[in-house]
C-alpha cells in the first residue's frame, strides 16, 4: 500500500493564562505510522503581542521527551526530519505566554504508512 | 526538530532583549529590552524626540506639565519663535512660563551668567544680582539683603529708565539732541513725591513764585497797598511752607520810619492775614533804597487742603512818599516753598 500524504491539525483555545496544550498522533483506525516532515505552529494573531512560546514533546510532557522549542508559536515552522510516530504515540505542543482566548494550532505534514 | 526560531514574531521581539555582544550595562554596547527599556552607547536622532512631557526636535526643546496640549507648555528653548503642534506659541530663546516655572540656583554655588560679546556680564547668585563691566567685577552690585553695597556705576543708554514700585517712580532721562538729561520723581497718578533723608521730609520745592519789576507807590500813610500777588497754589494739609519775600523800599520823606509788611490769603488787602506785624525800618534819608528780606514759615494743620492765591502788602508809617521800588534790573520777588511735614516745623497756621 503506497504512502498516504499526511496533513492534519488540531487547535486549542488558550486559557486565562495564555496557555494551552494540543496533541496529534495516528488514529486508532487507518495507517498506523506517521512520518513527519514539517511541524507548524500558528495562532489566529500571528506576530502580535503577546506571542506565545511552545515546547514540543513526544508522547508525554517530560524533559526527556522534548523534541523542539520555539519562541514564536504564532507563526513557526520546524523541520521534523522524518520523526516517526506509531499508533498510540502522539506529538504534544504546549503553548504558554500567549493571549487568553487566542486559538493556537499544531499542524503536522508528512506521510502515513502501514509499515 | 529544528525551528527557524527567529528572534522576531513578525515585528514582535520574542526574546527578553536583544543586545550587542559587548553589552555591559553602563559601559559598552547596546541593548533593547522587550519591556521597553533600551541602552545605547551613542544615539543620533535626526527628527523629533518625544517623551511623555517633552519634545526635542529641530525646532527646539519643549516641556509640558502633562501630555502636550494647548496651554500646558511649561518651558521652551528655541532658536526662533513659533507655534508647536498643539497651538502653544513660544518665543525665540529660553522661556519658562509663569506660574509654573522658575530657575532655581543653589544658595551658594548656583550662578546664572549673562555674558555679552563686550565681556560685560550679569551674574545672579546667592540672592545677588551683580553687574560686571569689562572684567572689573563688582562695578555694580545689588544684594538682596540689608547691609547691601552698591559700588561703581550702572550705565543705561537710550530713552527714559525707571525705578518703580508701581505707585511712584524715579526716572532717569537720557539726553537726546536738544534735550537736557534729567532725574524725575513722580507718581503714576500724578502729584509730587516726598524726598526723605532718613525719616526727615526734605520738602517738595517751590509751589508759588512771582516777581515785580516796577515801583509800587504807597501813597497814603497807614493805607495798605498790594505789592504783589502770587499764583494760586495748594497748601496741603500736614505740610509746612517757607515764604521768602525780598524787595526794596524807600520814602521821599524822612518822616517815614518804617513800612508795615503783611502777607495775606487771596488777592488784595482784604484776605485773611497769614503773617502780619512785619515792620521794616526805612533809612533816615529820602529816596534811598533799603532792602527788605523777610522769611517765615506757614503750615497747614487745618485738616484739609487749601487752594488759594496769596498777596504781599505793605503800608508806610507816615507821609505820602513811600515807594516799594523795583525794576527789571532789580526785581522784587515772593516765593513759597514746601519744606516738609508740618510736624517738623512750628509755623503759623493757615486757614
Amino acid at each position: 500500500m503506497p504512502d498516504i500524504p499526511l496533513n492534519t491539525a488540531a487547535t486549542v483555545t488558550l486559557n486565562a493564562s495564555g496557555a494551552g496544550t494540543v496533541e496529534l498522533g495516528p488514529a486508532s483506525q487507518g495507517p498506523p505510522y506517521w512520518s513527519l516532515d514539517t511541524v507548524l505552529l500558528t495562532t489566529n494573531r500571528p506576530g502580535q503581542s503577546p506571542v506565545p512560546k511552545a515546547l514540543l514533546y513526544l508522547d508525554v510532557v517530560s524533559p526527556a521527551n522534548l523534541q523542539g522549542i520555539t519562541y514564536d508559536a504564532s507563526f513557526g515552522q520546524a523541520a521534523a526530519d522524518g520523526l516517526r510516530l506509531g499508533r498510540g504515540q502522539k506529538l504534544i505542543a504546549v503553548f504558554s505566554g500567549g493571549q487568553s482566548g487566542d486559538i493556537a494550532s499544531l499542524t503536522v505534514v508528512g506521510t502515513k504508512s502501514t509499515q | 526538530m529544528r525551528f527557524l526560531d527567529s528572534i522576531l514574531a513578525g515585528i514582535v521581539l520574542n526574546r527578553e532583549a536583544i543586545q550587542s555582544d559587548n553589552f555591559v550595562t553602563g559601559i559598552s554596547g547596546w541593548r533593547v529590552r522587550k519591556i521597553g527599556d533600551a541602552e545605547f552607547n551613542n544615539l543620533t536622532i535626526r527628527g523629533t524626540f518625544s517623551g511623555n512631557y517633552f519634545i526635542l526636535s529641530t525646532d527646539g526643546l519643549f516641556f509640558y506639565s502633562a501630555l502636550p496640549a494647548l496651554g500646558n507648555m511649561t518651558g521652551s528653548w528655541a532658536s526662533a519663535a513659533g507655534i508647536d503642534a498643539y497651538g502653544n506659541a513660544y518665543p525665540a530663546g529660553l522661556e519658562i512660563y509663569s506660574p509654573l516655572g522658575s530657575i532655581a540656583l543653589d544658595a551658594l554655588d548656583g550662578v546664572l551668567h549673562s555674558v555679552g560679546s563686550s565681556g560685560d556680564r550679569v551674574d545672579i547668585f546667592d540672592g545677588t544680582v551683580a553687574f560686571q563691566k569689562s572684567g572689573d567685577y563688582g562695578q555694580a552690585s545689588i544684594i538682596q539683603n540689608l547691609g547691601s553695597d552698591v559700588n561703581g556705576s550702572l550705565t543705561l543708554s537710550g530713552g527714559e529708565h525707571l525705578i518703580s514700585d508701581r505707585s511712584a517712580y524715579l526716572a532717569i532721562g537720557t539726553a537726546t539732541t536738544g534735550n537736557t538729561p534729567y532725574i524725575r520723581m513722580a507718581r503714576y497718578l500724578g502729584g509730587q513725591c516726598d524726598v526723605l533723608n532718613d525719616a526727615i521730609d526734605q520738602g517738595r520745592g517751590v509751589q508759588a513764585f512771582t516777581t515785580v519789576t516796577a515801583n509800587v507807590a504807597l501813597g497814603t500813610a497807614g493805607t495798605e497797598f498790594t505789592l504783589m500777588t502770587l499764583p494760586s497754589m495748594t497748601f496741603v494739609n500736614g505740610r509746612a511752607y517757607r515764604v521768602d519775600l525780598w524787595g526794596l523800599q524807600q520814602s521821599t520823606t524822612t518822616a517815614d520810619t518804617y513800612f508795615l509788611h503783611q502777607f495775606r490769603k487771596g488777592t488784595g488787602i482784604g484776605g485773611t492775614l497769614y503773617k502780619g506785624q512785619m515792620r521794616v525800618r526805612t533809612l533816615n534819608a529820602t529816596s534811598t533804597n533799603n532792602s527788605v528780606g523777610l522769611s517765615f514759615y506757614l503750615e497747614n494743620t487745618s485738616g484739609a487742603d487749601i487752594t488759594t492765591t496769596t498777596t504781599w502788602t505793605a503800608s508806610c508809617a507816615a507821609g505820602t512818599g513811600g515807594i516799594f521800588a523795583a525794576s527789571a534790573g532789580n526785581q522784587a520777588s515772593a516765593t513759597i516753598v514746601d519744606v516738609g511735614l508740618a510736624s517738623q516745623y512750628s509755623g503759623q497756621g493757615v486757614s
